[in-house]
């Protein structure tokens, strides 16, 4: 649930051009072929390991881990994740629905420009965000030390805990609200609108009553994706110091002798999550969202903002100063520093590579083991099919936190020599990634039309010669598009490679980590700007590609 | 006469350098179904979106139920104009039941009343029962039908339909448009009917007005556009029109096919001219005649007729409906014998 699984995650509407095209294009029915079939079984009982396994532990677990569970404290944590996640999704939906609006819809002055930097937070991982904000808004921090200058204030209400934690997050998340909403604006017909003013609605009504419930199932994808990522964070709320339920597992886990406590509240927050995905399906409902009519869409009449064009604009400039304008240049402040402190990049350059290293694996691998089980569930639907499908969807319940330890678990036991090594870890991050890859590699099998395979078949070709001589050419852009992304949201991430790296090995990520939680902002600079410039390839690379986006 | 509802006044609207409404004037009476036939970008979509609301003009005037709604300087939005749209895609609101898209633009406040207005709504339409589905779940023509029954149930003053029935597949066009012209006619509101289709335009609508380049051409009832035309253009809209040169000698219309009587559809016609003459595919008879120099170049079959075409010495070509048990082969030499007591129209 990690950065721009937003634009591939299948069932959002982002796609649902491709739903369309996928229920119409006649599937391609005959002989389950073994040779994918075999592969595909492979993978999900491997997507099933850590799952399975933290099952087990948890039917294992000791009574005074029980005892533990059922303490008050771990209502008070189920509690505070629950207030942040409907925080943070609430001032999501806030920044990120007049944003889509605003960059779609009306002639707002600099549209594009507005349009891109929107989504450009994305890149930022939150715990760089939070110690960058923390920076700022910190007691005795920047902002405070310009008041007290200018003003002669000398304290500011706390910017730790709970009011930190939901600016944080929301400004480094709200992008998977706006992205997915944006697509959703830009498809919808104008003649529904249209429709809704000549039945005798007001514009403001007709968005009320017609516009924002269309973009509902938008919103709650978006959302979900919001709350995922919330439930997963882990670096910001503890730099926030605020105790959510990934927080205190990790405590948990570093901390007690009786690790199966962990193992319970890892198996609490997996039910969490799936509590989440099982409402965001429910919302749906069999209500469908597509256009009715087959007929033309019709260009999208922009709608002009008169006079709040200005409160339009100083929206859009407060929201990317605060999200996108001010981290940066506190992160230039913070590099300066670290660079007149002696601080260079050769300091981190080790680690660089390592993050490059684990992350080109996991996205290579990801790529490469998508193919075959998107190819399955395309061609041959069914229940097998919906089986494969869910099953790979299994690392967007699962939060870092959980399938790390649960292969930490794993691997002391069985793990032998594989455990404390990078190959459980890159392991890890497939699990954890996997659905993000899928959504990609998925899409452009559904592009590809049946008829095109035939044709070969029918020109002489056997199965496996048109798998790689029509097949595969055709989605290999599809399958180069989810290795990027698996990429980039692999060098971010933090939870799993702090509790599965190997002993000394640092990522950029854990770098930022260990010296933000020490309060070396100077050092932690460069690894930060290393991690986002390296990221921001990618996703400069996918918005070129995807033309969903219109950005 | 009935009421005069609708008057658009020298319409004007340009986008860019095109001029997609040039002085457009048209009047709807109450009651009434007027079709407006025009190929694709002639304007009358331009035209009907201007008169919903949905555009505004850059001269001219409009007026609904003599209030005037667009104007240089004047623009009530959609929403006040009661004028109810049905769109080419229906546009049905996907979140919405059948009952609930119905009932969206009913302004009743009682529930009993909106209740029974969208029932009888429904029954009008002849979609009974289907009240609780939402718009995927219907076919095209259903959908079709809640698009009509929903502008209707807001009692507008007039309906406008954009391409109504050509998203719908040949088979069931007819049927639906018979059910929507008689539930259109059953509340008697005066419509207008946007189209490229001549026979739509034809069996739906009581008065017919050919548009190109943004102009009204020509408005009257289907039978007086199809045999007296008053331009070359509407008379290949309104149907297959062949042109047979003619030179006017004697107050007859001399051609290669004989003389014959004719019309002017303008008083500039005098004698000496040389002129065209409409024929359409009835206007002759086909007889073989192993001595003429007319000649069938090519049959087509349509099932219920056999159109041949007929080469004349000159070249011209004149296609005429035979009936489908005609087995004239091509290459046939034949005569081609007026069938038509009224005089011809001439250009």
């Amino acid at each position: 649930m990690e950065v721009n699984s937003v634009l591939n995650k299948n069932r959002t509407s982002i796609f649902h051009g491709t739903y369309i095209l996928l229920s119409t294009v006649r599937k391609g029915v005959g002989p389950l072929p073994i040779s994918i079939l075999i592969p595909c079984i492979l993978i999900s009982a491997a997507m099933m390991l850590p799952f399975v396994y933290l099952i087990m532990r948890t039917f294992g677990a000791s009574d005074l881990a029980w005892q533990l569970l059922f303490r008050i404290k771990t209502l008070h944590t189920l509690f505070n994740t629950l207030v942040l996640i409907v925080a943070v999704v609430g001032v999501s939906i806030l920044i990120s629905l007049p944003m889509a609006w605003l960059t779609v819809r009306t002639d707002l002055p600099l549209r594009r420009l507005w349009s891109v930097l929107g989504a450009l937070p994305i890149v930022i991982p939150s715990y760089v965000g939070a110690f960058l904000y923390i920076t700022v808004f910190g007691p005795k921090a920047l902002f405070q030390q310009l008041l007290e200058f200018a003003f002669g204030v000398e304290r500011i209400p706390s910017f730790y805990g709970l009011p930190g934690a939901i600016i944080v997050l929301s400004l480094l998340s709200y992008p998977y609200i706006y992205l997915i909403v944006r697509a959703s604006i830009s498809n919808i017909d104008s003649s529904i609108e249209d429709s809704a003013r000549s039945l005798g609605r007001s514009s403001f009504r007709t968005f009320l009553t017609v516009t924002l419930p269309i973009l509902k199932p938008a919103i709650a994808a978006g959302a979900l994706l919001v709350a995922l990522y919330v439930i997963s964070d882990f670096g910001a709320v503890s730099l926030m110091r605020y105790p959510t339920f990934t927080w205190s597992i990790y405590q948990q886990y570093q901390g007690a002798i009786d690790r199966s406590a962990a193992a319970l509240l890892s198996t609490l927050l997996l039910l969490f999550s799936v509590v989440i995905l099982y409402l965001e399906q429910k919302s749906r409902g069999r209500i469908k969202y597509h256009r009715s009519g087959a007929g033309i869409p019709k260009r999208l009449s922009l709608m002009r903002l008169g006079q709040w064009k200005w409160p339009a604009l100083i929206f859009c400039v407060l929201v990317v100063s605060f999200s996108l304008l001010l981290p940066s240049s506190i992160l230039v402040y913070w590099l300066v520093r670290g660079i007149s402190n002696g601080e260079t990049i050769v300091s981190v350059w080790s680690s660089g590579l390592n993050s490059i290293y684990v992350s080109g694996l996991t996205a290579v691998f990801a790529g490469l083991i998508a193919i075959p089980v998107a190819a399955f569930i395309v061609r041959f639907p069914g229940k097998v099919a919906r089986l494969f499908e869910s099953i790979s969807y299994v690392g967007y319940a699962l939060p870092g936190i959980v399938i790390g330890l649960s292969l930490v678990f794993f691997g002391v036991r069985y793990g032998g020599f594989l455990y404390q090594t990078i190959w459980i870890l890159i392991f890890a991050y497939i699990v954890l990634f996997f659905p993000v890859a899928m959504g990609s590699v998925r899409s452009s099998f559904a592009q590809i039309r049946p008829s095109y395979e035939e044709a070969a078949r029918g020109l002489g070709r056997s199965n496996m010669r048109v798998m790689y001589s029509v097949t595969l050419p055709l989605v290999r852009s599809g399958v180069i598009v989810a290795m990027a992304l698996v990429f980039l949201i692999t060098m971010k991430e933090l939870t799993a490679t702090l509790v599965l790296g190997p002993l000394g090995f640092k990522t950029l990520a854990t770098e930022v980590w260990s010296f933000t939680s020490e309060a070396f902002f100077a050092k932690a600079a460069f690894p930060a700007l290393l991690i986002i410039l390296l990221s921001s390839i990618p996703t400069a690379f996918i918005m070129y590609k995807n033309r969903d986006l219109r950005l | 006469m009935n009421k005069r509802v609708l008057f658009c006044d020298d319409l004007t609207k340009s986008f860019g350098e095109i001029n997609a409404l040039d002085k457009a004037s048209i009047e709807l009476f109450s009651g009434e179904i007027l079709a407006i036939l025009g190929p694709s970008g002639c304007g009358k979509s331009t035209l009907l979106r201007a008169i919903a609301g949905f555009e505004n003009i850059d001269n001219g005037s409009i007026t609904i139920n003599d209030k005037i709604v667009s104007s240089r300087d004047v623009f009530t939005p959609p929403e006040k104009r009661r004028v109810g749209m049905v769109f080419q895609d229906y546009a049905l609101f996907p979140h919405l039941t059948v009952t609930d898209n119905v009932a969206f633009g009913v302004q009743i406040k009682s529930k009993e009343n909106k209740t029974s207005l969208v029932i009888e709504m429904l029954k009008l339409v002849g979609l009974e029962g289907m009240d609780s589905r939402y718009p995927h779940e219907l076919s095209g023509g259903q959908q079709q039908r809640v698009a009509v029954a929903r502008t209707l149930a807001t009692n507008p003053i007039t309906i406008l339909l954009d391409e109504p029935f050509s998203n719908l597949d040949a088979t069931m066009r007819n049927e639906i448009r018979h059910t929507v012209r008689e539930a259109l006619q059953d509340r008697s509101v005066a419509t207008i009917i946007v189209t490229h289709d001549r026979e739509e335009a034809f069996t739906i609508a009581d008065r017919v007005a050919v548009m190109n380049a943004g102009q009204i051409e020509q408005v009257d009832t289907p039978e007086n556009m199809y045999r007296s035309p008053g331009s070359k253009f509407v008379a290949s809209m309104t149907g297959t029109a062949n042109f047979l040169p003619a030179k006017i000698v004697s107050n007859r219309a001399v051609t290669e096919l004989g003389k014959f009587q004719w019309v002017g559809t303008s008083n500039e016609i005098i004698e000496d001219d040389e002129v065209e003459l409409l024929v359409r595919p009835d206007d002759f008879l086909v007889l073989p005649n192993p001595a003429a120099s007319v000649k069938v170049i090519s049959r087509e079959y349509r099932g219920d007729s056999m159109v041949l075409s007929a080469q004349l010495g000159s070249g011209n070509i004149i296609q005429c409906r035979q009936g489908p048990y005609s087995d004239l082969p091509v290459g046939t030499s034949v005569d081609l014998v007026p069938s038509r007591s009224a005089p011809f129209v001439a250009f």
